[in-house]
C-alpha cells in the first residue's frame, strides 16, 4: 500500500539528512560572516529531517489504521507492500535503465555510431510488444538515426561525439 | 521603445531567421502533438544546436519551439482524448466530445484561433510590462532578491499535489542537489567527494532533461499497453475555421478572462500552461450560465483552455526576462539557453543586450502567426504523426537527450548526470513525490543563498534590513501569506476528508 512506501521513503530521507548534516560539518568557513558555506547545507538537511519525520509519523499512524481494516480484507485480495509495481512492469523499466547505463559506459571506448545502433535496436525491442518486434525494421531505423545524428552534430554543430574504435 | 521593436522585427524578417522560426514552430508542433513528448523535451534537444549560432538566431529557434510545443498538444487532445502536453488537459474535456459529435472542424477552429489570440495577448502584455519591471528591478539589491526568491519558493506549496509535506521534501532535495559544487561567495567545494568533475556542480540542463524527459521515458516503459497504439484518429474535414462571426464575438469575454488567468499564472514562478488551462476551464465553468453543458462539447470550454495555455507563454517569460527567475520548466531551459550564449537574464539584460530582448518579442509574434498558418494548412500531416509507434520514437528521443546533455560541456560526465537525474526523477515519481519542487529548489536555492550571504556581508551580519527595506519586507510578507493561506486550505480539507477531491 501507499503508506508503506511513504515509510520507506521517509526512513531513507532521514538517514540521508543525517549523513548530509555530518558531512557538512567538514565545510570550512573561509569568510568571517554571520553564515558561511555550511549554513545552507545544514538548513537543507534539517529541513529534510523534520519533514521526513513528519511523513514517517503520518505513515505509521495511517498504516496502523489500515492494517486493522486490511486484515479483514486480506483473504479476498492480496496486495503488494511496495508501490504498485508488477513484475511485467519492472522488467522493461529495469532493462531500460540497464541499457542506458551500459550505453554510456561503453560510449567512449566503442564509439557513438556502433553503440547507438546497438542501443537503439535493443531499446526498441524492450519497449515493443511481442507482436510489434520487427528486428530488420529496428536495425534499419537504428543505423539511419545513429548516422544522421552523428553526421549532423559533428559537421553542422561541431560537437565532438566519441568516435571510439572507428576513429 | 518602438524603434527597438522595429529593429527586432527587421532582424526576424531575414531569410535565415525566418527559416529558424519556421523550423522551430514546426518541430515544436511535432513535439507538442505526439503525446509523451513535450515542449520541454523539444527545447532540451535543440539547445545544443543553438550553441554554434548567434544568440539572436538561437533565441528565434527556441521561441518558435516554445509556441509550437504548447500549441501542438491540441491535436491529440481533440482527436484522441489524450492531451499532447500537460497544457492541453482541459482541452480534452470539451474538444473530444465536440469532435465525437461530428464537429471536429469547429473544435480545431476554435482551439486554433483562440490559441493564437491568447498567445498574442500575452506577448503584448510581456512587451509592455517586462521593460518597466526590469527597470524597477534594477534597484533590487541582495535584500530584495532574497525576498523575491523566498516568495517564489513558497509556490512549492501550491505545486505539490496531494501532499505538501512531500512537496517540501522535494524542494529541499532540489536545494541539496544545488549545493553540490563550489559554494557561492567563497567558492568552497561542497559535497564533491573529491570528484573534480563535480567542482562546478550539476549543470542545469542535464538536471532538467533528466528529471523531465528521461523519467518520462522510464514511466512509459512500464506501461507497455499504450492507449496510443490502439486508438485511431477520427476522420474529419474542415472548411474555414468552422464557426461563425457571432459565435466568435460571443467568446470575447471568456477569451479575455482566460487569457488574463493564463498570463497571471504564467508569471508566478514554477507554474505554467499545465496549471493555467485547468484553472481557466474551472473558472469558465463556474462563471457560466450553463455549467451543465461543459464536458459535452461546449465551445466555451475549448476557448477557456486554449486561450489560457498559450497566454501562459508570455506570462512565463515576464519573470525570466525581467528578473532572471524562470516562470515554468520551459523558461528554466530558456534560462540555460541564454546563459550558454553569455547573456545575463534579469534586469541587466535590457541594458546589456537589448537587441536580443526585442528580437525575442518579435520572434514570438512571428512564431504565433506561423503556428496558426502551419496548423491550419498542415493539420493532415500532424494527424499522421500520431500513428508513429512509441517504441520507435522514445529510444530516438533518449539518444537525442544524451547527445544534448553531452553537448553542454562536451563531456560524458553530463550525460551520466542526465541518467542519474532521470532515474532519481522516476524513483521520486514512483514514491509519489512531486518533481517540479525539486527544480524550484535547484534553481532558486542558490539564488537565495547568494543573496542572503551577500546581504549579510553588507550589513555585517545584521538580518534586520531584510525586514525593514520596504520592497523586501513586502515580498517576505507575501511569502508568509501564501504559506498561511495554503495551510488553512489544507486544514479545512482535513476536516472534511470526503470532499477533498482535488
Amino acid at each position: 500500500m501507499k503508506q508503506n512506501s511513504d515509510i520507506y521513503a521517509a526512513i531513507f530521507f532521514i538517514i540521508l539528512s543525517i549523513v548530509m548534516y555530518f558531512s557538512s560539518q567538514n565545510i570550512q568557513r573561509l569568510t568571517v560572516d554571520a553564515i558561511g558555506a555550511d549554513f545552507f547545507p545544514q538548513l537543507a538537511s534539517a529541513g529534510i529531517f523534520i519533514f521526513s519525520t513528519a511523513l514517517l509519523i503520518k505513515g505509521l499512524k495511517t498504516g496502523r489504521e489500515l492494517k486493522k481494516m486490511e486484515q479483514k480484507e486480506l483473504n479476498t485480495s492480496q496486495k503488494d507492500s511496495t508501490p504498485s509495481f508488477s513484475k511485467e512492469q519492472a522488467i522493461p523499466v529495469l532493462a531500460t535503465m540497464g541499457l542506458i547505463i551500459v550505453y554510456l559506459l561503453l560510449l567512449r571506448e566503442i564509439g557513438f555510431l556502433i553503440m547507438t545502433t546497438i542501443y537503439l535496436v535493443l531499446q526498441m525491442y524492450v519497449l515493443a510488444k511481442p507482436a510489434q518486434r520487427n528486428l530488420p525494421l529496428f536495425l534499419v531505423i537504428a543505423v539511419v538515426v545513429a548516422g544522421v545524428v552523428y553526421y549532423v552534430f559533428r559537421y553542422f554543430f561541431n560537437l565532438m561525439l566519441p568516435t571510439g574504435i572507428l576513429g | 521603445m518602438f524603434e527597438l521593436i522595429q529593429a527586432g522585427f527587421s532582424t526576424v524578417f531575414t531569410l535565415d531567421t525566418m527559416l529558424l522560426v519556421l523550423f522551430g514552430v514546426a518541430l515544436g508542433l511535432v513535439f507538442g502533438s505526439i503525446p509523451g513528448l513535450t515542449a520541454t523535451m523539444g527545447i532540451a534537444i535543440c539547445l545544443p544546436i543553438t550553441f554554434g549560432m548567434e544568440a539572436t538566431d538561437g533565441m528565434a529557434l527556441l521561441m518558435g519551439l516554445y509556441i509550437g510545443g504548447v500549441s501542438g498538444g491540441l491535436i491529440p487532445a481533440i482527436l484522441l482524448n489524450i492531451p499532447g502536453t500537460p497544457s492541453n488537459i482541459s482541452t480534452t474535456f470539451d474538444g473530444y466530445p465536440m469532435a465525437q459529435n461530428g464537429q471536429p472542424g469547429k473544435a480545431f477552429g476554435l482551439a486554433l484561433v483562440f490559441s493564437f489570440l491568447g498567445g498574442l495577448f500575452s506577448i503584448l502584455i510581456l512587451m509592455f510590462i517586462s521593460p518597466p519591471l526590469a527597470d524597477f528591478a534594477l534597484r533590487f539589491g541582495p535584500f530584495e532578491y532574497f525576498a523575491v526568491t523566498m516568495f517564489a519558493l513558497t509556490m512549492i506549496s501550491s505545486l505539490s499535489g496531494d501532499s505538501i509535506n512531500k512537496g517540501i521534501i522535494s524542494g529541499f532535495i532540489g536545494l541539496s542537489l544545488a549545493m553540490v559544487g563550489s559554494a557561492p561567495i567563497d567558492s568552497y567545494p561542497r559535497f564533491t567527494f573529491g570528484f573534480n568533475q563535480l567542482d562546478a556542480g550539476f549543470d542545469l540542463l542535464p538536471v532538467l532533461i533528466g528529471l523531465f524527459a528521461i523519467s518520462e521515458v522510464l514511466k512509459i516503459a512500464e506501461r507497455k499497453n499504450n492507449p496510443l497504439n490502439t486508438k485511431t484518429p477520427t476522420n474529419y474535414k474542415v472548411k474555414g475555421f468552422g464557426f461563425s462571426v457571432v459565435e466568435f464575438t460571443k467568446q470575447g469575454w471568456n477569451w479575455f478572462r482566460s487569457s488574463v488567468i493564463g498570463v497571471g499564472i504564467g508569471i508566478l514562478p514554477g507554474i505554467g500552461g499545465g496549471t493555467a488551462n485547468i484553472i481557466s476551464y474551472v473558472t469558465a465553468k463556474n462563471r457560466s450560465k450553463h455549467p451543465e453543458k461543459f464536458g459535452t462539447g461546449h465551445s466555451d470550454g475549448i476557448v477557456a483552455s486554449e486561450s489560457a495555455n498559450n497566454a501562459a507563454i508570455g506570462g512565463a517569460l515576464v519573470p525570466l526576462i525581467a528578473l532572471g527567475i524562470p516562470g515554468d520548466t520551459v523558461t528554466a531551459l530558456l534560462l540555460g539557453g541564454l546563459m550558454l550564449h553569455g547573456l545575463n537574464p534579469g534586469p541587466l539584460l535590457f541594458e546589456q543586450s537589448g537587441e536580443v530582448v526585442y528580437l525575442i518579442f518579435a520572434a514570438l509574434i512571428v512564431a504565433n502567426v506561423v503556428m496558426i498558418v502551419l496548423l491550419f494548412f498542415g493539420m493532415r500531416f500532424f494527424i499522421k504523426l500520431l500513428s508513429i509507434p512509441q517504441h520507435i520514437l522514445l529510444p530516438i528521443i533518449l539518444i537525442l537527450c544524451v547527445v544534448g546533455a553531452f553537448g553542454v560541456n562536451n563531456r560524458l560526465f553530463d550525460a551520466g548526470a542526465l541518467v542519474f537525474f532521470g532515474i532519481l526523477g522516476y524513483v521520486l515519481l514512483k514514491f509519489k513525490f512531486p518533481i517540479v519542487p525539486v527544480i524550484l529548489g535547484f534553481i532558486l536555492g542558490p539564488i537565495a543563498e547568494t543573496n542572503l550571504r551577500r546581504g549579510l556581508m553588507q550589513t555585517q551580519g545584521d538580518f534586520l534590513p531584510f525586514l525593514t527595506q520596504p520592497i523586501a519586507a513586502t515580498f517576505l510578507i507575501l511569502a508568509l501569506l501564501s504559506v498561511l493561506i495554503k495551510a488553512r486550505q489544507n486544514f479545512k480539507n482535513k476536516e472534511r476528508p470526503e470532499q477533498s477531491s482535488t
